[in-house]
């Protein structure tokens, strides 16, 4: 049984460029695993080591999210094999057609029971693919699973958590989950699953390969911004602890704070 | 514009379907024949449903045992294709993300979530989403009908409005799913201890706290200016010692606080996301070049553990003054 695990790869927030006039650019960021989905890769190997199963990674992106040291990343994470469907037509695509390319690769992968996913991609955050994917396949779907357990052949006990409360599931495989970030901690790789990572097969597909054409835009993006900050005075206060907690103290009454 | 339209709302959260029907009136203004509701409830939901003056309440009034509210999906995808809406909103909550992305799944179409705000560009609906963890927005807009859109509760006023005619509630049968996880057991989480979306002054704690009894410093602090304690999410979704209502980023609350006081917080951009509305930022953090200080307004670069009592000390000097 395969245990199919989907990854964002996407440039890093933390490097993105904001220039004077608010433009935004990711030109010079590093293309990284998100930090939502390493907890659901970690859900998905622990899984595989308690009850078998293989666990393969998937992710679909433009040219960018081919790199070795990505490729490394996941696979020295615990995945058995990577999957990646690379197109320069998956560029900025929004989550019809992520998720449409998503389920087609998954029909073309073999026996199938569980896709996992995080709970929303590092860049653009909406919180849909996974329950998207779900759907498309005609699979039982939940978001904000917090805990998924193997009773028996062909079902799950899974946790998920909403706002006021917890609820408890059992569901019938196959089925596609989207975790929380805090369903488990995600390993380091050891010394031993880095090296045995540059052993493990990397499949790439193109769109024709997953038989997917006319990959159609949903969405129009009409402008990338930087959102509108308040200015910051971005003052240092000097000297003493005592003198530096002073010159607070007198700050904020000014501002009326105190 | 284009011949008037219809306007589906859906949330199991009754006063969000108010901020709901607000938003799509904002965005449409005269330009919709018709708001309709889905709503999950009792007759005192579908009544004050009613008071936000959407002109018709497609009423579900049990869900049967076993069942989620989210299961409502296949109820509410007859309608849609019945009526074919222009577009439908959705509150942003677990349930409704999950609803919203099954129901772009079915028309093949995508959902734009967590709208903070909208335009009409050139006749056209424009939406603003937040992308990057909050380093950037995009405003994008739909190219395929309906417009699937999922706002957050707090977003919009919820508006009860006088109608001249009472809106027209049709009950729906509940249509059983196909297929679906079945439910064994549902617990209330404990009641949440605070909204620090609301919060005036807010004490955040980084993992420059390095033990858990050091809360009580903090709690001291946070008495002498009547501030809510709240977190960054190591403290909370790691560590444990805060809930989650406490933690502020991109997966937690979003403050809009007159004051904010960092301890021993970084400024990682997933947790300044939640910041940027606070109106006063004070960060203090031992080390000079942690990025938080070039988000403050005022910063101390030293250990909090000298900085806290002083404070503490010096708070309470000019009260007594
Ligand atoms: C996908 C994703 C989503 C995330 N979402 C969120 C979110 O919603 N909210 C959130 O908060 N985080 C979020 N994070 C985590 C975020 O990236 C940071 O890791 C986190 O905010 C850092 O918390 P921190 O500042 O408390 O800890 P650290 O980054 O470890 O910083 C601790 C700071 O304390 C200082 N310090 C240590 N000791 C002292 C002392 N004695 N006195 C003064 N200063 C001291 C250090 O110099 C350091 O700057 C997310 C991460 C990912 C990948």
């Amino acid at each position: 049984m395969n245990i199919v695990v989907c990854l964002k790869i996407s440039p890093d927030p933390e490097d993105l460029e904001i220039g004077n006039d608010g433009s935004v650019s990711a030109a010079h960021a590093e293309w990284k695993i998100g930090g939502f989905d390493l907890p659901a890769l970690e859900a998905g190997v622990r899984l595989a080591e308690m009850h078998g199963g293989r666990v393969i990674a998937l992710s679909i992106g433009p040219p960018p999210i081919n790199q070795s040291k990505v490729r490394k990343d996941i696979l020295s994470r615990g995945a058995e094999e990577l999957v990646l469907v690379v197109d320069e037509a998956l560029q900025d695509v929004s989550t019809a057609e992520t998720a449409r390319v998503l389920a087609a690769a998954i029909g073309k992968i073999e026996d199938v029971q569980l896709v996992l996913f995080g709970e929303g991609s590092a860049d653009l955050y909406f919180q849909q693919t996974g329950v998207q994917v779900g759907e498309r396949l005609g699979w039982v779907s939940l978001n904000a699973v917090r805990d998924v357990q193997w009773v028996e052949e062909g079902n799950l006990l899974v946790q998920r958590v909403l706002e006021q409360e917890i609820q408890v599931f059992e569901v019938p495989l196959p089925a596609a989950l989207s975790v929380t970030s805090d369903i488990c901690e995600p390993r380091l790789a050891s010394m031993r699953e880095i090296l045995r990572a540059s052993k493990k097969p990397v499949v790439e597909w193109s769109l024709a390969d997953v038989g997917v054409e006319n990959l159609s835009a949903s969405v129009e993006i009409l402008a990338v911004q930087a959102p509108p900050r308040a200015a910051r005075k971005g003052l240092i206060l000097n000297g003493s602890v005592e003198e530096a907690v002073g010159s607070l103290v007198i700050a904020l009454k000014k501002e009326g704070m105190l | 514009m284009s011949s008037q339209q219809r306007i589906f709302l859906i949330s199991e959260d009754i006063s969000l379907i108010g901020e709901l029907a607000s938003a799509a009136r904002r965005l449409n203004g005269d330009d919709y024949s018709s708001i309709a509701a889905v709503v999950v409830g009792n007759q005192t939901d579908v009544h004050q449903v009613g008071s936000y003056g959407v002109d018709s309440i497609y009423w579900v009034d049990q869900i049967p045992d076993g069942y989620l509210f989210e299961d409502v999906f296949l109820t509410l995808l007859e309608l849609v294709q019945q009526h074919k809406p222009s577009s439908i909103w959705i509150g942003a909550t677990t349930s409704g993300r999950l609803i919203c992305g099954r129901l772009a799944a079915r028309l093949d179409i995508s959902a734009i979530t967590d709208v903070r705000s909208f335009e009409q560009h050139e006749n056209k609906v424009v939406m603003r989403h937040m992308i990057f963890a909050g380093g950037a927005e995009r405003l994008e807009r739909p190219l395929r009908l309906p417009a699937l859109i999922t706002v957050a509760k707090g977003q919009f006023a919820a508006e009860v409005v006088q109608h001249a005619n009472p809106p027209k509630v049709i009950t729906l049968p509940f249509l059983i799913p196909e297929k679906r996880a079945v439910l064994l057991e549902r617990k209330d989480l404990p009641p949440v201890s605070v909204n620090l979306a609301d919060a005036k002054r807010v004490i955040c704690l980084g993992r420059g706290i390095a033990r858990q009894e050091h809360l009580a410093l903090a709690e001291n602090l946070a008495d002498e200016l009547g501030a809510e304690i709240a977190c960054t999410r190591p403290l909370s979704e790691g560590l444990g010692w805060l809930p989650r209502e406490r933690y502020i980023g991109i997966s937690g609350a979003y403050i809009k606080s007159d004051l904010y006081i960092g301890l021993g917080v970084s400024g990682q951009v997933q947790h300044t996301v939640g910041i940027t509305d606070a109106k006063v930022i004070v960060a203090v953090n031992r080390d000079p070049d942690a990025p938080i200080f070039k988000q403050a307004d005022y910063g101390i670069a030293a250990d909090l553990y000298e900085v806290l009592p002083a404070l503490i000390q010096a708070i309470r000097s000019t009260k007594g003054a």
